[in-house]
């Protein structure tokens, strides 16, 4: 049924590119798969890299600011749900950053990381903080107590009971948050490379741009979604066998 | 088996800078095999004095002694069943009722063929690999009986267990309750709202009256064994309900307090 939209989609953009019929300001969806197709595995001339490169160098990216976010998101999470004192002095951090779009921190990161790997991989991953920890807190908070006593009555220890009711019937909705997590990592990422890169599809859509090659813009923000979707793929499937019947 | 003896139990609790008393000194004691009921308005402390005997609660004074032993925290020979069943979603039907043995560390060759043939016993034989999302409210609680039931618990303590089903399903669980009574004998604390329930299954009735809640009165039900759902026509057994309901409305306590729901439940 998923296929349906994504078909409406492609109908529609070739529609109106049929329309429009102006290669620079909508290309078709087939002058786009070629293009797309085309440098997947060339280089395009002004540059030495190749679609695929690119769109690995962004995924290395995500992969470590999203692991090194949700790590941390995941531990601060769990010690505040535990500790009353220390939800109580990072909340308000939290709730004051939350508004604050982690784009905004770019120049400043830029400034103190220079424009290597660091400053992409530390924004992600602020990104990824605050996610985590609504959503980790959230999940243990759900955890209904009589689980626990059912567990305790049931024999288990303290410990038993915290590892293999409580973090596991919280399970589900920290993948959950994981999931939006991602989401974030996408739009920090490719803000980042637009601003502060070399390579990857930001960088590739930025350039792109100031050639006006608009079936490369596409070309980029195709692989973008494709990509995603199977990140978002697999985080649902791990949910699936997390929480089985839903 | 084991008995259970609440002794002169007192629990308050700080609610919005004052201090509320919840319990005043509650006495109880219920034989080894014994079936007592535990009735009484809303918020009269039931559901807290059967987490004292629990072990998730401490009281502010007097004990709960289980073979003259006092509680000290929760155990497995204190069999819990909410008014959720409460299983673990994320495990099968028989993950679930070997979810005690593993949580103890007691898993034999034997002891998964004795969950299948609990399974069995309470009707859930073909279920066993079913996650509690496919199951019926009334199977979920068999199950969560089944569970409750691996871990040989020598005393139940059971708060509404049947108060979320339906009308027919709970006249089914409480007759399964009765068979499964009759076989194994635990000890058992229920309370409950359906004064009907409280009579049907009981050997004794204890009325609370509430703020503070205290014991006004303990009455026998000596309706004959072993009991079907028959023995609700009898004239015993109408005088008897008739005695208890009596019981509970006199009961001192916030009438204002009792939601209309709750106030259907106990005619
Ligand atoms: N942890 C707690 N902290 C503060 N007050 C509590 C706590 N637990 C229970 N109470 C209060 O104690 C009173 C008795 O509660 P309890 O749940 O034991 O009543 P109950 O008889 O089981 O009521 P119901 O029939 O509605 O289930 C209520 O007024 C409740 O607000
Ligand atoms: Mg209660």
């Amino acid at each position: 049924m998923g296929l349906v939209g994504v078909l409406c989609i492609i109908v529609g953009w070739w529609l109106a590119a049929l329309v429009i019929s102006d290669n620079v300001i909508l290309p078709s969806p087939v002058a786009t798969a070629r293009t797309l197709l085309h440098y997947l595995t060339r280089p395009y001339p002004a540059r030495g890299e190749t679609l695929l490169g690119d769109t690995a160098m962004s995924l290395a990216r995500i992969l470590a600011g999203f692991a090194w976010g949700a790590l941390v998101g995941v531990v601060l999470g769990a010690l505040m749900s535990a500790l009353r004192p220390l939800r109580l002095i990072v909340d308000p951090l939290i709730e004051l950053g939350r508004p604050l779009p982690p784009l905004a921190f770019i120049p400043l990161l830029i400034v103190w990381f220079g424009i290597g790997e660091l400053p992409k991989v530390v924004l992600i991953g602020l990104g990824v903080i605050p996610i985590m920890v609504v959503s980790v807190v959230a999940a243990l908070d759900a955890v209904p107590e009589e689980y626990i006593e059912a567990a305790r009555s049931l024999g288990a220890s303290p410990r038993y009971a915290l590892l293999h009711v409580r973090v596991r019937a919280a399970l589900p909705g920290v993948i959950t948050g994981l999931r939006l997590a991602m989401g974030i990592s996408w739009t920090s990422i490719v803000a980042v490379e637009m601003i502060a890169a070399t390579n990857g599809l930001g960088y590739v859509i930025l350039e792109a741009s100031n050639y006006l090659v608009t079936t490369l813009i596409f070309s980029g923000i195709v692989l973008i979604a494709a990509v995603a979707l199977i990140l978002d793929g697999l985080l649902r499937l791990v949910r699936r066998l997390a929480a089985p019947m839903g | 088996m084991a008995g259970v003896h609440v002794r002169n139990v007192s629990k308050s609790f700080a609610h919005g800078g004052s201090i509320v008393e919840i319990l005043r000194n509650v006495s109880i004691p219920v034989g080894e095999g014994e079936f007592v009921s535990l009735v009484g308005r809303s918020g009269c402390g039931k559901t807290t004095l059967l987490r004292i005997i629990g072990g998730f609660v401490h009281a502010d004074a007097g004990s709960v002694l289980v073979d003259e032993a006092p509680v000290r925290g929760p155990g497995s020979d204190r069999g819990m069943l909410f008014q959720q069943p409460m299983l673990f979603p994320w495990l099968t039907v028989l993950d679930n009722t070997l979810f005690g043995p593993r949580a103890e560390g007691s898993c034999t060759p034997g002891t998964r063929a004795r969950a299948l043939e609990l399974l069995g016993i309470v009707g859930l034989a073909g279920f066993e690999f079913h996650y509690p999302k496919q199951l019926s409210g009334g199977m979920m609680h068999r199950a969560a009986f089944a569970r409750a039931m691996m871990v040989d618990p020598e005393i139940l303590l059971m708060d509404e267990p049947f108060g979320a089903l339906d009308a027919l399903t709970r006249t089914g669980m409480q007759q399964f309750l009765l068979d499964l009574w009759e076989r194994r004998r635990f000890t058992v604390v229920l309370v409950t709202h359906d004064v009907e329930e409280a009579v049907l299954l009981s050997d004794r009735v204890a009325v609370m009256a509430s703020q503070p809640g205290e014991l006004v009165e303990t009455i026998p039900i000596p309706l004959p064994r072993p009991r079907t759902y028959e023995v609700s026509e009898s004239a015993d057994f109408v005088d008897l309900k008739r005695r208890v309901r009596r019981a509970v409305e006199h009961a001192r306590g916030g009438t204002a307090m009792v939601g209309a729901g709750r106030a259907a439940a106990l005619y």
